[in-house]
């Protein structure tokens, strides 16, 4: 037998926790068809059976206002799972319990209840009467917790006897809004059931969503109520009657707690988001996650770069040459440049794991909100933002914790400005050679203008692509909580799985093409299809001074951008770092040039690595390709005017 | 007397009285349970003044001003003599601020206990009447004098 399960819930109950619980590492990430979001798939074998869980987005309501929402709405509403399981937090059921009631109103589905974290009802002495929830509600409830495991054998014994017995579905569950409201419901389902098209749908779920004026079902009831006057503030009435709902059921069937739950919480946040502890503690920890993700993992890196490399040797023996070539230089390489970011991507999400569970993340955002408050995206970008100095890929793959699905695209195409790591080497190796004692002032002045272009590309694709699109910051400051380091290891594994699987192979195939670009036809790079690629965009960057060796450079740099410079040094035929490499440069460009190059590598296209992630992470080529064009034309325009201004101001 | 929610001072509670957000805003803000009818409280400023989280139920959200103040309340308790409507009857329950301020006030038989009433409250001054005498003050001082309204 063969379950579909949809879990669903309130964002912060420990719904990914209990997901993972459920799952252990047999899970998928992927996207949701179309679009940005991430969807969690996981499998359990439970008593010969297998139970499919598909993970919705967290949400509050129905109202489909957000993606996340819409996501959840429809695989609710439409979606082919047989069973719903709501997870609610059992020290704020108040939320579950509303979410509930919307999911009972909109479908005929068997629902289970689910009240997690019940070993904290538990400790803050919370008596809830199951039974009692059971029967006001027609559902069925389990008590899951999971730190300790419990309920969750029970949960996949309910599942399985909620499937296998239709007879216990058979819920009827409608709540009454009021006479004003009852009439006109009444009116709007009885237009409703003319029209064939909406036969499926539960009508006077409806209606009701009508009253709220859902602005899907708005659009598309619209012709068919025009004359139905809705009163105002119906909205509000229709909430209100669903919190007086869940407020009678809380009275009833679930006593006080006996002491505030929220007292170790509330001292934590005393000094976390202090007035003026707050925002040094923040940075602290920024510091760490970059340090941790960056130099710890370091080592780690060279060593498997180390491996990668004597391999690479050990091939290059091989004949024929061009064999060897395409092993070492092209597969080994490839799969090489792919491992050495495993320790970064692993230990980052282990920490962000950590962050994220322990609830620090809506804290993180809170303290540096108003910092980023004029730029119209939320406190949860800027870390994203900080990483991308190490590197973009696990920057870009850091916006997986944003809520707001325009936000995480604005971020996502706007980190590949923030000047990585891997640019550092090709500053080095200009600055050095032209600005002698100025250089550290010449890179500097890079990452400044790094920095500007990034603020200017934030406001530039909000104004552009999500014109008049509200971006409100409304976050739950959830309880702290002690992750477990089971859920830890899950959530680095599943995060990571995801970059090894879909954007290794991009990279992959990536490094292979520019190795045959690079080796045909002749073996010899100076006459390869890139240079002559490089020979035939050279007059375009005719005005910025750039010859066909460094245009060529430029092109190898996709693959990776330290590569710029060792492809340089190929060109001419000199060692990395060595005298005549810089002598070479200088007799082929001026230091107007330089910088303008140097503003260039800035800029311009994201790596092979970086792009296969954007790719993976928007589950859509388009926002890769986006990125390519967009960071190109502004390389482009930039480097231009460093060249036109410099000029200007020399003569 | 009602105020928008992004005047509520810290630690301060007060009852919801209308939701006046955009409508998409508006069903996710009801649906985290900011109900006209329902107590409120703000919990805490972040260290740039701006957002600020409130409680609602048993429930932490953060909300920036910007949202917050299309939200209207009620205090309940005392509130800052600044957020007080013209001609309503206060007592005053506390005063703030330094030694000095706080002399100048009881010099003048302005303290805790005393019944006033604004009378005027524009243009950054606010002109009150204690006792039958009218005073005229800056509103950084009126938000230091905490009152609670008469019925």
């Amino acid at each position: 037998m063969k379950v579909d399960v949809a879990i669903c819930g309130n964002p912060n109950v420990g719904k990914t926790s209990l997901f993972n619980l459920l799952t252990g590492s047999r899970q998928r990430v992927g996207n949701w068809p179309g679009v940005t979001v991430t969807k969690k798939e996981g499998y359990k074998y439970w008593k010969g059976h297998e139970i499919r869980f598909v993970d919705l987005p967290g949400t509050y309501t129905l109202g489909a206002r957000s993606l996340d929402e819409k996501i959840a709405r429809d695989a609710i509403v439409n979606g082919d799972e047989d069973i719903i399981v709501i997870i609610s937090d059992s020290l704020s059921m108040e939320r579950g319990l509303y979410l509930l009631i919307q999911v009972l109103e909109a479908t005929a589905k068997p629902v289970i209840f689910v009240i997690n974290a019940i070993d904290e009802a538990k400790r803050a002495g919370i008596v809830i009467d199951k039974l009692g929830l059971e029967r006001a509600l027609n559902v069925p409830v389990v008590f899951t917790s999971a730190l300790t495991g419990e309920g969750i054998e029970e949960l996949c014994d309910k599942i399985l006897e909620v499937y296998s017995k239709p007879s216990i579905n058979q819920r009827s569950f409608i709540l009454r809004y009021g006479v004003e409201i009852e009439e006109i419901l009444q009116k709007i389902t009885y237009r409703i059931s003319e029209q064939r098209q909406f036969s499926e749908y539960n009508l006077r779920w409806l209606a009701i969503k009508f009253l709220e004026s859902d602005p899907e079902i708005t659009k598309s009831l619209s012709n068919v109520i025009s004359d139905v006057r809705i009163p105002e503030d119906v909205q509000i009435e229709i909430s209100s009657t669903r919190y007086q709902l869940v407020s009678n059921l809380l009275r009833n069937f679930v006593s006080e707690s006996s002491y505030d739950v929220w007292s170790v919480s509330d001292a934590i946040d005393h000094v976390f988001t202090h007035k003026y502890l707050g925002i040094p503690i923040f940075l602290a920890i920024l510091y760490m996650i970059f340090k941790v993700t960056f130099e710890i993992a370091a080592p780690l890196s060279d060593l498997i770069a180390a491996f990668f490399d004597w391999l690479s040797g050990v091939f290059s023996r091989l004949s024929p040459n061009w064999l060897a070539s395409l092993l070492s230089d092209g597969i080994i390489g490839g799969v090489g440049s792919i491992l050495t970011f495993v320790p970064n991507i692993f230990i980052l999400f282990f920490m962000m794991g950590f962050l994220e569970e322990t609830g620090y993340f809506s804290r993180a955002a809170f303290v540096v909100d108003r910092l980023m408050y004029y730029l119209k995206i939320s406190g949860r970008s800027f870390i994203s933002f900080i990483l991308g100095f190490g590197c973009s890929v696990p920057a870009i793959m850091s916006t997986r914790v944003m809520e707001d699905q325009r936000e995480r695209l604005v971020t996502l195409l706007s980190i590949p400005f923030i000047s990585c790591s891997a640019r550092l080497p090709v500053y080095v190796l200009i600055a050095g050679t032209f600005f002698g004692k100025n250089a550290g002032n010449a890179i500097f002045s890079v990452y400044f203008l790094s920095i500007v272009v990034t603020v200017i590309s934030i406001l530039a694709l909000n104004k552009l692509f999500f014109k008049g699109v509200p971006s409100p910051f409304i976050v739950e400051m959830p309880r702290y909580r002690m992750p477990t380091a089971k859920n830890l290891l899950v959530y680095m594994w599943s995060n990571g799985k995801h970059f090894l699987q879909k954007a290794g192979t991009i990279i992959l195939v990536s490094t292979v093409v520019i190795w045959f670009l690079s080796y045909f036809p002749t073996g010899d790079v100076g006459n390869s299809y890139a240079a002559r690629l490089g020979k035939f965009i050279q007059p375009m960057f005719k005005v910025h001074g750039f010859d066909w060796r460094v245009t060529t450079s430029l092109i190898f740099g996709i693959s990776a951008k330290e590569v710029v410079v060792s492809s340089y040094a190929t060109l001419v035929g000199a060692e990395e770092g060595s005298p005549s490499l810089m002598n070479t440069l200088r007799s082929s460009i001026d230091s107007i040039s330089a910088f303008a190059l140097m503003v260039f590598v800035m800029a311009y296209i994201p790596c092979f690595a970086t792009l296969a992630t954007i790719k993976s992470e928007t589950g859509s080529l388009k926002y890769s390709v986006l990125s390519i064009v967009y960071t190109t034309v502004v390389a482009y325009i930039l480097s231009l005017i460093v060249v036109v201004v410099g000029k200007a101001l020399i003569t | 007397m009602v105020i928008k929610l992004n005047e509520l001072p810290e630690g301060s509670k007060a009852i919801i009285e209308r939701v006046e957000l955009p409508e998409g805003l508006r069903e996710r803000i009801l649906g985290m349970g900011f109900i006209p009818g329902k107590m409120v409280e703000a919990i805490k400023k972040a260290p740039l003044v701006d957002p600020t989280v409130y409680k609602v139920g048993n429930f932490r959200v953060s909300l920036r001003s910007s949202e917050a103040s299309k939200i209207y309340v009620k205090p309940i308790g005392p509130i800052p003599l600044v957020l007080c409507p013209t001609n309503v009857m206060c007592r005053i329950v506390a005063l703030n601020g330094g030694r000095r301020f706080l002399n100048n006030l009881k010099s003048v038989g302005i303290d805790v206990g005393r019944r006033i009433k604004i009378l005027n409250n524009e243009f950054g001054r606010l002109s009150m009447e204690v006792d039958g005498k009218v005073y005229t003050i800056g509103r950084g001082m009126a938000s230091k004098i905490v009152v609670e309204v008469l019925r």
